[in-house]
């Protein structure tokens, strides 16, 4: 723990470094101090050593970062003083949803941000909405695509161009409890433990005595409970447009049994993933199917127990894992000041502030050179490297311009059969006839 | 049509020099802008095709009742329809009563009675949104649920019950957690209806030797008729809009069995982006509270005929 930490630290204080040597053009000597070689490309360089020309006047920005994400705010800082004809005005808001609903609202008032911070989901439902500005020819100028993850470059993408640039990423894994699956004679489940063994695992450490349960998810009726539920779905080989298929039978009857056997908390159905995690760090489940972002708090909270990560199990059938794909990405504002929106994507997107700020809030790196670079993330005994390692496995929910619509139609079909309104089938069949509806409106 | 003229040359006196129209247009323009405009403009977008591609385009497409006929195809509509009235007629039943109860149990004079009465202010105090977050606490399914504690330690469950994630007993759960939350206001101003009422009448009935009862049916109750009325239609269309409660106890769910107008509107708007839809569905509220606002407005009227 004490070396992770300590490696954390000082690749922090490199970058911070190397973040002061690439910014400003007089100290850029500095840069050249063989530490810092390895962490400035040449993407990142040519990015800050291009004089921002065009570029000036305030830049309006709304996110979801509020001040207690002291090393974003630290970056915004460090634009405006790298950036003198440029001001960064920051607008945070408490939630994504909220961002949204502003976004709508300040649309059909014309008076929008220059950029925005949203949630990847939602990427392509405002580029169709016609607000977001299209990133393509810059994008293609000034950075090289290739080093990005795919899956975070899928979603802001719709019929070929770019709306975007993706900053953090996350995925999911299983978090268990060591304490727990020892007592009950487990030995740690392995990266090739499959989904009969996640199953028996739940169910043989449940004990309602101790109101502990096997496992713990989220199955709330947001994007929160079917973000937990495509990892199954997909492992099974399914097709995000094509939930009636024997992958959804499949996925929809592991998590009945999950539940008729009590291995589940049955109040899934109302945990965000935020409340699912309070479970599993209050010692309440074994398994619990959490996000890398987790890992902050359990490191805070967690003192009572050992808990280890795992990548979610292999499906029997297709031997395969996946996991869902999450993030949050950068995008101008049409008619806004997208010259300095831009230079602020590119100052964010550099691989400086990247590996400065993931690591901080336990995020991944949009980029997979940072990602790659950064023992942080590459160390085996780092449980980042879980989370970076499925990505490979990560998928995109859609993506689609109506992906909520059909994202609702998964929530009801998950919910009917968990609480067990409907039988599996019914379900299956039911959330089909809507997608295939939605799919159909032009 | 005495009547009538007399109006009209009252009218006229006032506005023979326009000063009148000076002091009543803030209050005009005020409801025109934000009450008339936006109503308007919701019934406008329910009869449009309004989604995401279309939402900023000058001339969205004009779908007639296509919105309307998608939500009343929709099971959720009607369930969201049953839910809320289900949900309104019992908190304000059992609101009324508890809170006209306790109204006449606090008109009584004893030891520490303003102190009781404060102590049950809190309720109505406290925000909605920390109310709902009690309330999640208080029907957890797990161990820590109060109720499930309170409900195995007198021996009346077994196992945990998992209220707020089963289908049949989500909106129960609600119900009670609104009906604690409404009391105090019911209870307030049934009391100050009740301190309005004259003494005299009471010594009167006495005199005449009328039992307890009989004066509350032939006495109290018909003199507090207008404030009765005033306290259930307040209550009916404050409850019938109700939002933050179940959005933050159950966000609708379990499968929308706790959905009620307001959050499948919200859902439809600005979880889907479904805003057509979402601004149908909001008028099929408004069209229920407004039914709801001309009734009362009607009893008023007869009211005052009445006195």
């Amino acid at each position: 723990m004490k070396s992770k930490r300590f490696l954390a630290a000082l690749i922090t204080v490199m970058f911070i470094l190397s973040l002061i040597g690439c910014g400003s053009a007089p100290t850029s000597t500095k840069s050249a101090d063989s530490t810092n070689q390895a962490n400035a490309s040449a993407a990142g360089a040519a990015a800050s050593a291009k004089p921002a020309s065009k570029a000036s006047g305030k830049v309006e920005f709304m996110c979801v970062y509020n001040s207690s994400k002291a090393k974003m705010f630290e970056m915004f800082d460090k634009f405006n003083k790298d950036n003198p004809n440029l001001k960064l005005n920051v607008t945070s808001f408490a939630t994504s949803a909220e961002i949204n609903k502003q976004l709508m609202v300040l649309a059909a008032g014309s008076s929008l941000p220059d950029v925005v911070s949203i949630d990847g989901l939602y990427v392509q439902s405002f580029a169709a909405m016609g607000i977001l500005e299209d990133l393509t020819s810059r994008v293609k100028a000034d950075f090289d695509i290739k080093q990005f993850y795919p899956g975070p470059i899928a979603g802001l993408m719709m019929n070929d161009k770019y709306y975007g640039m993706p900053f953090t990423t996350n995925d999911l894994a299983v978090y268990y409890n060591k304490n727990i699956l020892k007592e009950k004679g487990f030995d740690e489940p392995k990266g090739d433990w499959t989904w009969d063994d996640f199953a028996n695992i739940a169910i043989k450490t449940t004990n309602p005595s101790a109101g502990v349960y096997g496992s713990v998810l989220s199955a709330i009726n947001t994007s929160d409970g079917t973000f937990q539920f495509y990892p199954w779905f997909w492992a099974a080989g399914g097709d995000s447009f094509k939930m009636n298929s024997d992958a959804g039978k499949d996925a929809l009857a592991f998590y009945r049994k999950l539940i008729d056997n009590k291995a589940l908390n049955p109040d899934v159905i109302n945990f965000t993933q935020t409340d699912a995690s309070d479970q599993f760090a209050g010692g309440k489940a074994a398994l619990f199917t959490g996000g890398c972002w987790h890992l902050t708090a359990f490191e805070k909270n967690i003192k009572n127990f050992e808990w280890g990560v795992v990548n979610y199990p292999l499906n029997p059938k297709t031997k395969k894992f996946a996991t869902s794909l999450g993030g949050y990405d950068f995008c101008a504002i049409k008619g806004g000041n997208v010259d300095g929106a831009w230079e602020f994507i590119k100052f964010m997107n550099s691989k400086e502030v990247m590996a400065y700020y993931n690591p901080a809030e336990n995020y991944i790196p949009a980029r997979i050179d940072v990602a790659e670079s950064l023992d942080y993330y590459t160390n085996k005994t780092n449980k980042m490297s879980v989370y970076r390692s499925s990505m490979n496995n990560a998928k995109m929910r859609g993506p689609h311009y109506f992906w909520l619509d059909i994202d609702a139609a998964y929530q009801v079909m998950l919910q009917s059969v968990i609480t067990g309104k409907d039988p599996i089938d019914k379900a299956l069949a039911d959330a089909q006839a809507k997608v295939d509806k939605i799919i159909a409106k032009k | 049509m005495v009547q009538g003229s007399q109006v009209r040359t009252s009218w006229q006196k006032k506005f023979s020099d326009g000063s009148g129209i000076l002091f009543f247009m803030p209050v005009v323009l005020y409801l025109i802008f934000f009450v008339a405009y936006p109503i308007f403009y919701n019934v406008i977008m329910s009869f449009q095709d309004v989604s995401v591609l279309t939402i900023l385009r000058a001339n969205r497409p004009f779908v007639g009742l296509q919105n309307y006929i998608e939500i009343f195809n929709d099971p959720i509509t009607f369930s969201s329809i049953t839910n809320t009235f289900v949900f309104t007629i019992s908190c304000i039943v059992f609101q009324f009563a508890i809170g006209f109860a306790l109204a006449l149990l606090f008109a009584k004079r004893f030891p520490l009675n303003k102190f009781y009465r404060g102590l049950l202010m809190i309720a109505w105090m406290v925000p909605m949104l920390i109310v709902a977050t009690l309330g999640k606490w208080f029907f957890a399914g797990d161990q820590s649920g109060l109720v499930n504690v309170l409900l195995r330690n007198i021996g009346i469950l077994n196992e945990p019950y998992s209220f707020l994630t089963n289908t049949n007993s989500a909106m129960i759960a609600l119900i009670c957690v609104n009906i604690w939350k409404g009391i105090p206001f019911n209870m307030l101003l049934m009391a100050t209806a009740l301190t309005t009422m004259p003494e005299e009448i009471f010594e009167a009935a006495s005199v005449d030797g009328a039992s307890a009862m009989q004066k509350f049916v032939h006495i109290t109750l018909p003199l507090l008729r207008p404030s009765i009325l005033v306290v259930i239609t307040q209550g009916f269309i404050f409850t019938f809009k109700a939002f933050e409660l179940i959005y933050v106890m159950t966000g609708g769910g379990p499968v929308h069995t706790t959905d009620i107008l307001a959050t499948a509107a919200y859902r439809l708007t600005f979880v889907s982006f479904n805003f057509g839809t979402g601004a149908a569905t909001s008028n099929i509220l408004f069209f229920f509270l407004l039914v709801i606002g001309i009734l009362y407005l009607k009893l008023i009227a007869n009211d005052e005929v009445i006195s």
